[in-house]
């Protein structure tokens, strides 16, 4: 089913209660995307990117409007099947890479498969460490990493669960141009 | 939710701050070690007791009276039967060989077979085999050595003289701080026979074979003669209140510690949880339920109740042995210590439940954190939720309830809560004020470092709060422990200075024929008299109840042996009018012969003891006579006048008039210009009067001075605790802020600043917070210990100013000293390292 409609945004609103003045951000967007596709969005700073993509992943609630997921409306989903549904489905890239501090890279990449009880969580994961080329780094926390280091073994724990849907917020935005460029292969 | 990964995470988590955890966790250690030790020595007390209550008795049940006991009473201590053993006591004065100087101590003519419980301990061995043999006796060591004999020697009791057989090494039976006033001497009690004199207490010990009804067989007795009785149950009672007294006591240190304790938990577990708001966010982007990534640090909080439950039981039960080292001599029992099941059962238990009741808040805002912050940090505050005010409602309903389980009283505890809530709140208070001040007054600080110093102190996740909590408390305990008892000290002192002095001497009861002649001696000798109250001794007949005025009349027959019991008298004179009426008036005089007189008593006695008020009338029996008086006023009980000043203010004042012919004695006073006229009066009139009591005044004052320095000391010992509570808070506190700390350095240090500029900034900032920390902490010591010395004891509060100002010195010097040593090597660490751990 290479053609399947993954993500389906339906005239999705978001405003931001702030004081001064109420803020919209979003106001009525509507889109598809489907399997295999890959969907760039381009804005000035501030003009509601990382909002769009909040909403979409189901990481926040529309003001109005729904967002389908992998054919679940995320809109009327409970906390758990909503957990569920990130470690089977999604996807993050974040822009700061968000590795976890107190865990070492191997750790970091083990988590998701271990959320789903996963076995194979720790072959997996080297594996994977092995193939962004820091096979024998697992035992380094984030902090004795370099930042392109970490975004690699941020990319190998996005994947470790193979997400139907990747969502990447600036994701090469604090790399050098070289780094980027590996990223987006 | 607790699965495997959840432990697992939990695990990897902490890997990194356990050693940052320590501190905070070792000063939770100590403040549940407290309640442990405390528990566990009353425990092991109250097991010791029970096992040996008989042997604290001599026996299942006694049977005294002040008169050798009449035929019908014989033939009662014969229908009892069972083992039987009998005693004979009388104080008298005793005069050893080779010595003027003579000692009043406490005769114990006993029968072979005492007692029937445990025995005597005696040196050497055989000793107490010659004493039954007759013509000797057994004195304890610290009354031999003081009188420098030895055993071989002999002493004159009575009129005859008494080979000294041992050594009294110590009796169960024998109370160890009635044994400092009146040091007990054995004899046989078929050497009596051969002795001057009568005055004495008779007893007969009982040791049942079979199953008895002790209880009922007492009240059975009460009922139809004249004895006094004791069984051992009512042995058990009194040292269970007295452990009471000790544990609700001790209780308030250990208390004040934990809760010191788990404020160092509650806050640094706050600041763990805030540093995993961003961890959290990230799990549960990558698809783990609110609950589930909350749980992996309810599994780290619950760890680390464990921990220190398990380390508090240990700590706790070893801190048993050395809790009770001052007092441990003057129990009457060796004390078996036990590790207490009950003790380290309930050290696990508080330990986690007050660990985990503190970690609620921090936990609570994990449950908040949004997924969304993975993605950019949280705009503005997190709106409060009303949960919270559940967690701080549980917070309180745990203090009280550890408060309530430690008193018994839910009064107590309600107040405890209270108390330590306002304690808290004002805390709080003043140092929020003092963070607001700094705000506003650091701008207009020239020097820069000095500038900086102060606004770390409200740089965003300061711990200036937490540390002034945690050093704020354990200065109004330990301010407020130093001012009581400068103020109990200073009232002993203000005494001795004003007209009432403290008596050399006092003969408490002089008989009426004696009197004359004793006069006379006092004068030969030079002596001064300070006074001579008339004493009466009055027990109770009867009462009655005003409200049902003169119609019935309360039977005492059934009442507990207190209230047959005799209680001091005497007559309004001038030195009274100082006493506190706190109800009705005070007749100083009274001349009616038939309607009942009006006297003052003291609070406790009537309000505690005979629970009377204004206006009930009383019959009391004086020897044969009877008199019928009415409670005129009550006058407040003086708890540190009581002892030798107005000798019976602690009792009942009659008014001047009619009632002068009761029978009575003369309680008289004596002073003396030196000690030897002091001692030739001393040896003449116990001399001529062995049986009369004298009393010598400084070396009671010793004994109580002695009984007080011990209480002193296992206050002290509480008290540490809690200070040393205080330090592991205060350090974890500083540890916690180690981090903004180095940063911020690295920063200076990129900049260009000096050394001396970095140590200058933290110095301003500890040296701010210590002293905000300990005028706080005066400030409410200042306010306890007013309240305390006032209400509670009745005396005039003094200020300690030097011991004041080195503790206020001390712990500013400490607050340094900690956060000095904890920031040691920090310039020096290389930027780059630092930068690139910065997560
Ligand atoms: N919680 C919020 N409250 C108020 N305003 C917000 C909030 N979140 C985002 N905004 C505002 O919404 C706008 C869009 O933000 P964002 O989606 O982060 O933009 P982008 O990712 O394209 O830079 C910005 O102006 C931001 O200030
Ligand atoms: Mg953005």
């Amino acid at each position: 089913m290479p053609d399947s409609v993954i993500l389906r945004v339906d005239r999705l609103t978001k405003t931001y209660k702030s004081v001064p003045r109420c803020l919209t951000v979003l106001n009525e967007v509507s889109f598809e995307a489907r399997e295999g596709e890959a969907i760039a969005i381009v804005g000035p700073s501030g003009s509601g990117k990382t909002t769009l993509l909040g909403l979409c992943a189901g990481l926040d609630t529309p003001t109005s409007g729904t967002v389908e997921l992998g054919g679940t409306n995320l809109v009327r989903l409970t906390e758990n099947a909503r957990a569920a549904l990130h470690n089977e489905l999604v996807g993050f890239v974040f822009q700061t890479f968000k590795l976890i501090p107190t865990l070492t890279a191997l750790e970091n990449v083990m988590v998701p498969a271990e959320l789903r009880r996963n076995r194979k969580a720790r072959s997996r994961a080297l594996a994977l460490l092995e193939d962004v080329g820091l096979g024998d780094r697992g035992h380094h926390y984030p902090a004795q990493l370099t930042g392109g280091e970490q975004q690699r073994v941020g990319l190998a724990r996005t994947f470790i669960n193979r997400p139907g849907i990747l969502f990447a917020d600036e994701p090469t935005g604090n790399l050098d141009a070289d780094t980027s460029e590996t990223i987006e292969h | 939710m607790l699965d495997k990964w959840t432990w697992q995470m939990a695990n990897r988590d902490s890997k990194g701050s356990r050693r940052r955890l320590l501190p905070f966790l070792s000063a939770m250690v100590i403040g549940v070690a407290a309640l442990v030790a405390i528990l566990s020595f009353g425990h092991s007390l109250e097991r010791t007791i029970d096992q040996d209550a008989g042997s604290l008795l001599g026996g299942d049940l006694r049977i005294s009276s002040s008169d050798p006991f009449t035929p019908t009473e014989e033939l009662l201590i014969d229908s009892l039967g069972g083992m039987q053993a009998r005693r004979v006591s009388f104080a008298t004065s005793a005069k050893f060989s080779g010595q003027s100087e003579t000692r009043t101590v406490q005769v114990r003519a006993i029968e072979q077979q005492f007692p029937l419980y445990g025995d005597i301990a005696v040196s050497p061995h055989g000793a107490e085999g010659e004493m039954h043999s007759g013509g000797s006796v057994l004195v304890p060591r610290s009354t031999l050595s003081a009188a420098r004999v030895e055993p071989g020697d002999t002493v004159t009791i009575r009129g005859r003289h008494f080979l000294i057989a041992g050594i009294l090494l110590g009796a169960r039976v024998e109370n160890a701080i009635h044994m400092l006033f009146e040091p007990p001497v054995y004899m046989s009690l078929a050497d009596l026979d051969s002795l001057q004199g009568s005055s004495a207490t008779y007893d007969v010990f009982f040791r049942f074979n079979r199953d008895m009804d002790l209880v009922a067989l007492e009240a059975d007795i009460q009922k139809s003669y004249e004895v006094r009785t004791r069984i051992v149950e009512d042995e058990k009672e009194d040292w269970q209140e007295f452990l009471a007294l000790l544990e609700g006591f001790l209780g308030v240190v250990g208390f004040f510690a934990l809760i010191l304790g788990s404020l160092g938990v509650g806050s640094v577990l706050q600041v763990h949880c805030k540093e995993r708001h961003d961890t959290v966010a990230v799990m549960r982007c990558l698809g783990a339920s609110s609950g589930r990534a909350t749980s992996v640090y309810l599994v780290q909080a619950i760890a680390m109740g464990v921990i220190v439950g398990v380390a508090a039981g240990v700590v706790g039960t070893l801190g048993q042995v050395i809790l009770p080292l001052g007092i441990v001599d003057l129990l009457p029992v060796d004390i078996n210590y036990r590790v207490s099941l009950k003790g380290l059962l309930s050290g696990l238990g508080i330990g986690v439940g007050a660990t985990l009741l503190f970690a609620l808040l921090p936990l609570s805002g994990l449950r908040e954190v949004s997924p969304l912050e993975a993605l950019r940090t949280a705009y503005g505050h997190r709106r409060i939720r009303k949960s919270r005010l559940g967690v701080y409602a549980l917070i309180a309903l745990g203090t009280g309830l550890c408060a309530w389980a430690q008193s018994g009283r839910v009064v107590i505890a309600i107040i405890y809560t209270v108390a330590i809530g306002i304690c808290f709140g004002l805390l709080a208070l003043t140092a929020l004020g003092f963070i607001k001040l700094a705000r506003a007054i650091t701008p207009q600080i020239r020097n820069y470092a000095i500038r900086q110093g102060m606004a770390n102190m409200y740089r965003p996740n300061n711990q200036t709060l937490l540390m002034v909590l945690a050093l704020g408390l354990g200065t109004v305990m330990i301010m407020t422990q130093v001012m009581t008892q400068g103020a109990v000290v200073g009232a002993y002192e203000t005494m001795n200075f004003e007209a009432v002095e403290f008596p050399d001497l006092v003969l408490p009861t002089v008989s009426s024929e004696e009197l004359e002649d004793v006069r006379n001696l006092v004068r030969e000798h030079g002596l001064d008299i300070v006074s001579q109250e008339i004493m009466i001794s009055l027990a109770v007949d009867s009462i009655y109840g005003r409200s049902i005025a003169d119609s019935a009349m309360v039977d005492t027959a059934g009442r507990s042996n207190a209230d047959r019991s005799s209680h001091f008298a005497t007559f309004a004179d001038a030195r009274l009018d100082s006493l506190t009426v706190l109800e009705g008036t005070f007749e100083p005089e009274w001349h009616d012969t038939v309607g009942a007189a009006p006297v003052a008593m003291n609070s406790l006695l009537a309000r505690e003891e005979l629970h009377v008020a204004v206006g009930d009338t009383i019959v009391f029996r004086v020897n044969d006579e009877t008199a019928l008086v009415r409670i005129g006023s009550i006058f407040a009980n003086a708890a540190l006048q009581s002892s030798f000043v107005p000798l019976a203010a602690r009792g009942i004042i009659l008014p001047r008039g009619v009632l002068e012919t009761l029978p009575h004695v003369r309680s008289i006073m004596l002073k003396a210009d030196d000690t030897q006229s002091l001692s030739a009066f001393y040896g003449t009139v116990t001399d001529r009067y062995p049986d009369l009591p004298v009393l010598n005044v400084p070396l009671i004052l010793g004994v109580v001075q002695k009984v007080f320095s011990r209480i002193t000391y296992m206050i002290r010992f509480m008290s540490l605790f809690s200070i040393i509570a205080g330090i592991m808070v205060l350090a974890g506190a500083v540890m916690v802020s180690r981090q903004a700390r180095v940063e911020q350095t690295v920063l200076l240090k990129t900049l260009g600043a000096s050394k001396k500029q970095v140590y200058t900034i933290m110095c301003t900032e500890y040296l701010c917070l210590g002293f905000l920390a300990t005028a706080t902490g005066l400030g409410l010591a200042m306010a306890a210990a007013w309240a305390i010395t006032g209400f509670q004891l009745n005396v005039v509060m003094v200020v300690p100013k030097v011991p004041l100002a080195v503790a206020a010195g001390v712990l500013m010097v400490l607050t340094l000293g900690v956060g000095l040593l904890n920031s040691r090597g920090i310039y020096a660490r290389p930027p780059l390292e630092v930068l690139r751990a910065e997560v």
